[in-house]
């Protein structure tokens, strides 16, 4: 062999056998791993919010890992016995979560397969197009499109308003702020549904800002001309199609199936850093998409050319 | 110059129109880059994996190409609006300028980003 690298990378300890994988050690024929992953998957993880993983959720107590049989059906009886009474982990309010422990901490095997997180009931609970799974993106992706466009907007304003600072923010138009709020809501919300594709994030970003544009110019009793729809289609397009882009529910999940059943547990931490840079770009999209169209709307052309004239 | 005078000169200052300008221009490239930054580095995955994860599929390579263009962008925003706070003389020529640049930035963005997707 010219290089002790495997497949993936990984450095192949010759003398032992075995893969380092950096964390810990792969023996290629047990087909395991030969140490326990240090990070502990909870229920929540793969539902796109944060694995419940030790040392991260503090509103998590997970149970306490056993090898005693006994004890361990115990375990898988209480835990099962808190599902039937409350349903599954992620169904939970955080005050159910801190008064029982985590029906499905390290002592329940199922919670280390990824497939299994809503205690291997597919069907009845998650995948990723599920319910619950898709309203909490929705929610989360709408209340940062909201805030980021209602604060590109702002920011807009008080970069174009004339004289101190506090003149600026009086001639705030509260009202455009608030109709930026809402349309960035309501784009973001819909951002993971339609935009899947960059052309169809690029028309969700084109489609929101003409709304936008509308609205404001309907509140401030202003006509709606094609030459500002257009503009605002094209800033909407560009700040879509380039910052938020398309949203995929599981990044990296299907790589990481290819690479082998072994990394399955930590999909979930892929899939989470994942969704947050795709939180991180609709915030920016969102801000950049009012906040260029408020800078954009307000160009006095004239005036420009006559400078440059001059 | 006393304290009080210095009191004035530093409201002056704060209120003055090319600072103004500049900190409210510079601000959303200050977002914009902390937002793409947010979350883009590695995730806390053993090596093998994190390759595998991050351009194993095209939608998740396209995630961190976004990221760091957009990461370009509100730095290349944050210096141009720096740029004309100290080049140009009033206001509205200030923003003028600041939007024609933000646009010219996004657009050339927006054409990295088409070009790498239709190449990858």
């Amino acid at each position: 062999m010219f290089t002790d690298r495997r497949y993936t990378g990984q450095r192949e300890e010759t003398g032992l056998g075995l893969y380092d994988y950096n964390a810990r050690y792969y023996d290629p024929y047990l087909n395991r791993f030969i140490q326990a992953d240090s990070i502990v998957p909870g229920a929540a993880s793969g539902s796109g919010g944060g694995a419940a993983t030790l040392g991260y959720d503090s509103n998590t107590r997970l149970t306490p890992l056993t090898v005693h049989l006994g004890e361990f059906v115990a375990q898988v009886n209480a835990e099962n016995r808190e599902v039937l009474q409350f349903g599954a982990f992620f169904q939970w309010g955080s005050k159910t979560r801190q008064e029982h422990n985590v029906p499905m901490g390290s002592a329940n095997p199922q919670a280390l397969n990824r497939y299994s997180y809503a205690l291997n009931s597919p069907l009845r609970y998650v995948d990723p197009t599920g319910h619950f799974v898709a309203l909490s993106v929705i929610l989360v992706s709408g209340a940062i499109g909201g805030i980021c466009s209602a604060g590109g907007t702002l920011i807009a304003q008080i970069a174009q308003g004339n004289g101190t600072l506090a003149e600026r923010v009086q001639g705030v138009d509260w009202g455009d702020v608030g109709i930026a709020a809402g349309v960035g809501f309501v784009a973001g919300a819909a951002a993971p549904v339609v935009a899947t594709t960059t052309a169809a994030a690029a028309l969700l970003g084109a489609t929101a800002n003409v709304v936008q544009y509308g609205l404001t110019q309907w509140s401030n009793n202003e006509s709606v001309t094609p030459g500002g729809v257009a503009v605002n289609a094209a800033v909407g397009g560009i700040t879509g199609g380039f910052i938020t882009g398309p949203f995929n529910p599981q990044p990296g999940g299907k790589a990481i199936m290819v690479a082998g059943q072994q990394f399955t547990v930590r999909t979930a931490a892929a899939e989470n850093a994942g969704m947050q840079i795709w939180y991180g770009l609709l915030g920016g999209g969102e801000l950049m998409r009012s906040f260029t169209s408020g800078i954009v709307d307000n160009w006095d052309w004239e005036q420009q050319y006559e400078e440059i004239a001059r | 110059m006393n304290l009080s005078e210095l009191g004035k000169w530093i409201l002056n200052f704060l209120n003055s129109d090319p600072f103004l300008d500049w900190f409210f221009t510079t601000l959303p490239g200050l977002f914009l880059w902390l937002l793409s930054a947010w979350g883009s580095k590695k995730p806390l995955l053993s090596m093998p994996v994190w390759p595998t994860a991050a351009y194993g599929n095209k939608q998740e390579k396209m995630l961190h190409v976004r990221s760091y263009l957009t990461q370009i962008v509100g730095l290349l925003t944050m210096i141009w609006s720096l740029l004309l706070a100290f080049t140009t003389t009033n206001h509205q020529q200030r923003i003028n300028l600041y939007g024609a640049g933000l646009c010219i930035l996004l657009v050339l963005a927006s054409l990295v980003v088409i070009v790498v997707e239709l190449k990858s």
